[in-house]
């Protein structure tokens, strides 16, 4: 007998609808899967074998085949469970019902007592249907423990969340005796909430860099801090999270989608997720960063996304992986492109990173004198490249600080800072009514002139700065954004030229040879 | 004879005489070469059958034909082309097949 069911699988982080066809013949008992299933596929048959027989259906002594369609797309993951056992039970006759299944996809994993088990990909898979799929079905059946976090997605399509807990429950289901549907109206919306356990007031002094690191958070502009060792600049970027405005209810989503592809979502559900801060150090691969694997999984850049990508020891990193961070700063998105296909996934991330200023660390120190030689040195900064250098809105440098300041009772706690980029952000929010950006760093060249409206001084200030300092053109419009960003945190309608010489001024370095 | 092998020459003879009933001339019982072991060769329509009798008294390890992994299939299958080799006749097609006997109660093992 034939019997077909649905289930979905993901490619990259798109849903495709998957057509389980189960086909029990006569023959010797085997259990064949067909249709590039991976090993975690193939395991299944067992599972599936003993959640039947456990769940006190009998199981066939025939040869079965399983064909999973569209067959040319990889399959990987435990999900295809719950939708094969289902198509077997119908094949034997074990579940005998009027209406087929099309209108309703499968996602589960089974244990050996016939549990139906959550799995981690159950979010996406269930995003990307609905976006993609959505008028083909009407109902979802998954582990109970998926569905508080998947029900965020399906409230207000129409399409019913099944809670199913066990096999033979939703045997029952589908023969009539129907489990209620999903009810999200009891779920208390939880918040991220404040954890913020370290606080910016733990760093003494370091007045401009913490404003530097504001303006990054407010404007979403790249970020890199330049420093001897020691001087806190691995602190302040710890600190970085506690500065964050929330995520909006969208942000949340496309994000908790990233992780949830990766299968990194642990109990927490998506309206509980904070803006991502992914902390990447010099010993990362390329893959790992941008993603990659023969099949395709997110990277940090894309865990960062609508967060902060943080990269210390910036330039002991090899040069080809900060290179390859300059496409995806530029398009917000990365592509990996395999043989079977390529994929896209988002990576709108806010870029911050650490260095040192030579090898040894020291150059520029007041109090200790560098040992590297000039073409050290050279070498060394030359892992910043032009292009990528001119990707970086604001460079900060950061020098030890002085007893006196040390001894400070009082520096810019996390608060202050917060409170800045809160006013930042509600100015933007305002200016940017009805446009597709939301930040400065955002905002398209064409714009700076209606954006950052320049007065005479103003704007015979940048001549000079565009004449006589020989910046490029980027270089140019990103100053005016940094500039409004600057005005932006002290609530200043205009971009004035205290703006503009602090936006200057935080690209010092860059210049520098 | 152990008891086990007892069993299975009394599930052979079964075998054998149902094959019988339902037409089939048998060839060879316990067809042995290099390559494996077959328990029965028997003729039906000029069509050869290889059979392969597994009895069982319990279910405890599952069910018979489970018993005949790729491994046994494999080496029926060398055994059988063993077979049509040297036995002279020229044959279009062949039979592959398991006959499960299961045994509820044993009565006078002593012949």
């Amino acid at each position: 007998m034939l019997a077909k069911t649905r289930t979905a699988a993901l490619s990259g982080l798109e849903s495709v609808l998957v057509d389980i066809d189960t086909d029990i013949s006569s023959g010797l008992p085997y259990f064949n899967i067909i249709g590039l299933a991976d090993t975690s596929v193939k395991e299944s048959t067992e599972r599936i074998k003993r959640a039947i027989i456990n769940s006190g259906f009998t199981y066939p002594k025939n040869r079965i085949t399983v064909n999973l369609m569209p067959a040319y797309m990889h399959k990987r993951g435990s999900h295809f469970d719950l939708g094969m056992a289902v198509g077997l039970l119908r094949a034997t006759g074990e579940i005998k019902a009027e209406k087929d299944d099309s209108h309703r996809i499968f996602i589960g994993e089974l244990s050996l007592d016939g549990e139906v088990m959550p799995v981690k990909t159950a979010f996406a898979i269930t995003a990307g249907i609905i976006d993609q799929e959505k008028g083909k079905i009407n109902e979802i059946i998954m582990s109970y423990r998926n569905c508080r976090e998947c029900s965020i997605l399906t409230q207000n399509t129409g399409i019913s969340l099944i809670p199913a807990r066990s096999l033979s429950q939703v045997a029952d289901h589908i023969r009539g005796r129907h489990i209620k549907a999903y009810d999200r109206s009891h779920e208390k919306n939880e918040d991220a909430g404040d954890t913020a356990d370290i606080d910016f007031s733990d760093v003494k002094g370091h007045e401009e860099a913490k404003e530097a690191i504001a303006a990054a958070a407010a404007g979403g502009h790249s970020l890199l801090m330049i420093g001897p060792p020691g001087t806190g600049k691995t602190m302040m970027a710890k600190r970085i999270p506690g500065i964050l405005p929330p995520m909006t209810a969208a942000e949340q989503i496309e994000t908790f989608k990233i992780y949830s592809c990766a299968g990194m979502t642990g109990e927490d559900c998506c309206s509980k997720m904070k803006r991502p801060f992914r902390y990447v150090t010099r010993n990362i691969s390329r893959a790992a960063l941008t993603g990659g694997g023969r099949i395709p999984l997110p990277g940090e850049i894309s865990f960062a996304h609508n967060g902060i990508l943080f990269m210390d020891e910036m330039l002991e990193i090899p040069q080809e992986i900060i290179e390859a961070l300059r496409e995806p700063m530029e398009e917000k998105k990365v592509h990996i492109v395999r043989k079977e296909g390529s994929v896209v996934f988002p990576a709108d991330f806010i870029f911050a990173g650490a260095s040192n200023p030579c090898r040894c660390g020291y150059l520029g120190d007041p109090e200790r004198t560098c040992t590297c030689s000039a073409s050290k040195i050279r070498s060394y900064r030359s892992h910043l490249s032009g292009p990528m250098s001119d990707r970086i809105d604001i460079c900060t440098e950061i020098s030890r600080v002085d007893y006196e300041r040390l001894m400070d009772r009082k520096s810019i706690s996390t608060a202050e800072m917060k409170s800045w980029v809160e006013t930042a952000r509600n100015m933007q929010e305002e200016r940017f009514k009805g446009c597709a950006f939301r930040c400065n760093a955002k905002m398209p060249d064409s714009l700076t002139e209606e954006f950052c409206r320049l007065g005479n001084r103003e704007a015979g200030f940048m001549r000079e700065i565009y004449i006589d300092h020989g910046v490029s053109t980027r270089r140019y419009y990103k100053l005016l954004k940094v500039a409004r960003t600057m005005a932006d945190m002290r609530e200043s309608p205009d971009v004035r030229m205290e703006h503009l010489t602090a936006a200057f001024h935080y690209t010092r370095f860059l210049k520098k040879e | 004879m152990t008891g086990k092998r007892k069993t299975g020459s009394i599930g052979e003879e079964l075998a054998a005489s149902i094959l019988q009933s339902k037409g089939y001339y048998i060839l060879r019982r316990n067809f042995t070469c290099p390559y494996g072991e077959i328990d029965i060769i028997a003729v039906k329509n000029n069509v050869p059958a290889f059979i392969e009798v597994k009895v069982r008294s319990n279910n405890r390890y599952g069910e018979p034909c489970e018993a005949v992994d790729i491994k046994k299939q494999r080496r029926i299958k060398n055994a059988a082309r063993y077979f049509i080799a040297q036995c002279g006749r020229k044959y279009e097609k062949f039979d592959f097949q398991v006959m499960e006997i299961t045994v509820n109660h044993i009565e006078d093992l002593e012949f």
